[in-house]
């Protein structure tokens, strides 16, 4: 079929969530039509992105440096930490630009039947951060889901405890968008967690 | 008059041993008769499939497409008064795939189904009495579903936070007795669980006024048929999900010793049995065949005006060769009991069998996929 060099481009990009042969076949043809430089120019971005990230020390966050320049930013508050699942969650939280506090990334949820109990997670790391610095409160931001919802219960357990103040993401209806188009269960769920006025 | 909820028009494409069908129904009643294997239950198994987007007979759907074809469609018009709907569910074989239709055009699953409901009544209901506690809770959720669209999501996680927490019993055993781990899934499975429990309880307690009605007509007033809710931790009476929530968990708490030891979940709404009584006695051990019959039948009616005062329509009722089996007391009143309300389909194997019972309908024998329109006498 294709030339050895172009089989195993292809073999690669499949490895991409989300790309199967077709879309693969796509990419690596697609890759070809471009000049060299481009080329070069992607496959140094890869190597380079893997190669000068790290993640920060005290917090698990995407950094080039030993720690995160949320963790570096002084005028952040300290006594604040959001805790999430992953990385990822941080950018997503940091787009709204109104969170002053510090962040710890879990690296994933508990789940037992992938293997995952606490010990797999950074939570650890959490406990000692707790531990040196004067932290008031934990914001617990896991997912929604069985396994984040199992996560966050378990943290609030032995994080209590330490006299912290512990709290959790609100479940509720997406802003801006009509009452109709939310999904029964979202509707439920802010039912359930609504609010004297 | 007053006007029923119908089906005037059911199409099938390619399901089942169908290739092409088009049949104009009656309001009343349908009578589908035949010989065995000439598939009479396919007709059932498609009105129900465009209903609720499932078959009542197979898990893997994709037998329910017509050997050479790669897709099949069940189409309904449905009419209420004077207005008109169509639903049409269409799937396909790769890959498999459901579209749900309003009007000629695709909708989602959510907003496409309850807007047409079935009360399916089977001889294999007989479990429904007879069987394992499974049968019942499942009769019970089932319905439940029907009319509540986020009770099958509450259902599934609280399945999904039951199988968490058993592989965390089966692979720590007594090692995670008393851990905040354990702790932390029993917090979110009682929680859940109480959802349910809440839910079928109060359900149950209409379900209940209407079979013991439905059971004193059916046995002119002589039994009593009482469904009861057994679980394994004390419900508080007031039947407040918070209470129940606090209940299970304490029961949890109670039992987690033997729960690490035999590495399941003891405590929680997938162990709990709805028992029938007849008379106060446990009616599946020690009621009569017949007995037994009676009661699901009291059940099936009581389902229909159930899913009638939930919707404020009643559902399409549904016999698949049970109504050769009642006694003439019990056609009777089921005749009755739907005779001009309720849309009825039934199959049976000979229409003389039936019409001495039946009230006015259309009559369709079924001889190897083709369908006639047959006049009795």
């Amino acid at each position: 079929m294709y030339p050895e060099a172009i089989a195993r481009l292809i073999e690669a990009l499949q490895k991409l969530p989300g790309v199967g042969p077709k879309t693969a076949q796509r990419l690596a043809l697609f890759i070809l039509s471009l000049p060299r430089e481009e080329v070069v120019k992607m496959a140094r971005a890869i190597v380079e992105a893997k190669d000068k990230t790290h993640y920060c020390r005290v917090c698990g966050n995407f950094s080039e440096k030993d720690l995160c320049s949320i963790c570096l930013d002084k005028r952040r508050d300290a006594a604040v930490i959001c805790v999430v699942q992953d990385a990822r969650d941080i950018i997503a939280l940091e787009r709204m630009r109104d969170y002053r506090g510090l962040y710890h990334v879990l690296g994933g949820a508990i789940s037992p039947i992938d293997g995952i109990g606490p010990d797999q997670l950074r939570i650890r790391e959490l406990l000692e951060r707790l531990q040196k610095s004067k932290v008031k409160e934990v914001i617990l931001a896991t997912n929604p889901t069985v396994e984040g919802e199992a996560t966050a219960l378990y943290l609030a357990k032995i994080i209590k405890p330490l006299g912290v103040r512990v709290t959790r993401l609100a479940h509720g209806l997406p802003v801006g968008a009509d009452l109709e188009y939310a999904d029964e269960v979202t509707l439920l769920r802010a039912l359930e967690g609504r609010r004297e006025l | 008059m007053v006007f029923v909820l119908h089906m005037e028009k059911l199409a099938l494409h390619h399901f089942r041993n169908y290739k092409i069908l088009t049949l104009t129904l009656d309001r009343n009643l349908n009578v589908f008769f035949g010989a065995n294997a000439q598939g009479k239950t396919n007709l059932l198994e498609a009105i129900v499939f465009v209903a609720s987007g499932r078959s009542f007979r197979t898990k893997r759907e994709t037998e329910l497409i017509r050997w050479e074809a790669k897709a099949c469609q069940v189409s309904a018009l449905i009419a209420r008064g004077e207005s008109t709907e169509k639903l049409q569910l269409l799937l396909s074989r790769e890959p498999a795939k459901k579209t749900y239709f309003s009007a000629g055009k695709p909708v989602k699953r959510a907003h496409y189904l309850g807007r047409l409901l079935t009360v399916l009544f089977t001889p294999e209901d007989l479990a429904i009495i007879k069987g394992a506690p499974q049968q019942r809770r499942n009769f019970l959720d089932e319905l439940i579903s029907k009319v509540s669209p986020v009770f099958e999501a509450e259902l599934q996680r609280y399945s999904q936070i039951l199988r968490q927490k058993n592989q965390l019993l089966r692979t720590y055993g007594e090692k995670i007795f008393a851990s905040p781990e354990l702790a932390s899934w029993n917090e979110q499975l009682a929680r859940q669980g109480a959802k349910i429990i809440t839910r079928r309880l109060f359900v149950l307690r209409r379900l209940n006024l209407l079979a013991r009605l439905a059971h004193r007509r059916l046995t002119q007033g002589e039994e009593t048929l009482e469904l009861t809710y057994h679980s394994a931790v004390f419900l508080p009476e007031k039947n407040e999900e918070k209470e129940i929530e606090a209940a299970l968990l304490a029961g949890m708490q109670e039992k987690s010793k033997q729960e690490t030891k035999t590495k399941q979940t003891l405590v929680g709404p997938h162990r709990d049995e709805i028992l029938p009584c007849i008379n106060g006695v446990n009616a599946r051990l020690y009621a009569s065949q017949g007995q037994q019959r009676t009661a699901v039948l009291a059940l099936k009616l009581a389902e229909m005006e159930f899913l009638k005062g939930e919707s404020g329509e009643y559902p399409l009722l549904l016999l698949d060769d049970v109504f050769s089996e009642l006694d003439s007391l019990r056609r009777k009143s089921l005749v009755e009991a739907i005779d001009g309300r309720v849309q009825t389909f039934l199959t049976g194997t000979a229409a003389e069998n039936l019409t001495a019972f039946l009230p006015a309908g259309k009559f369709f024998s079924i001889h190897r996929g083709e369908v006639k329109l047959y006049a009795p006498h």
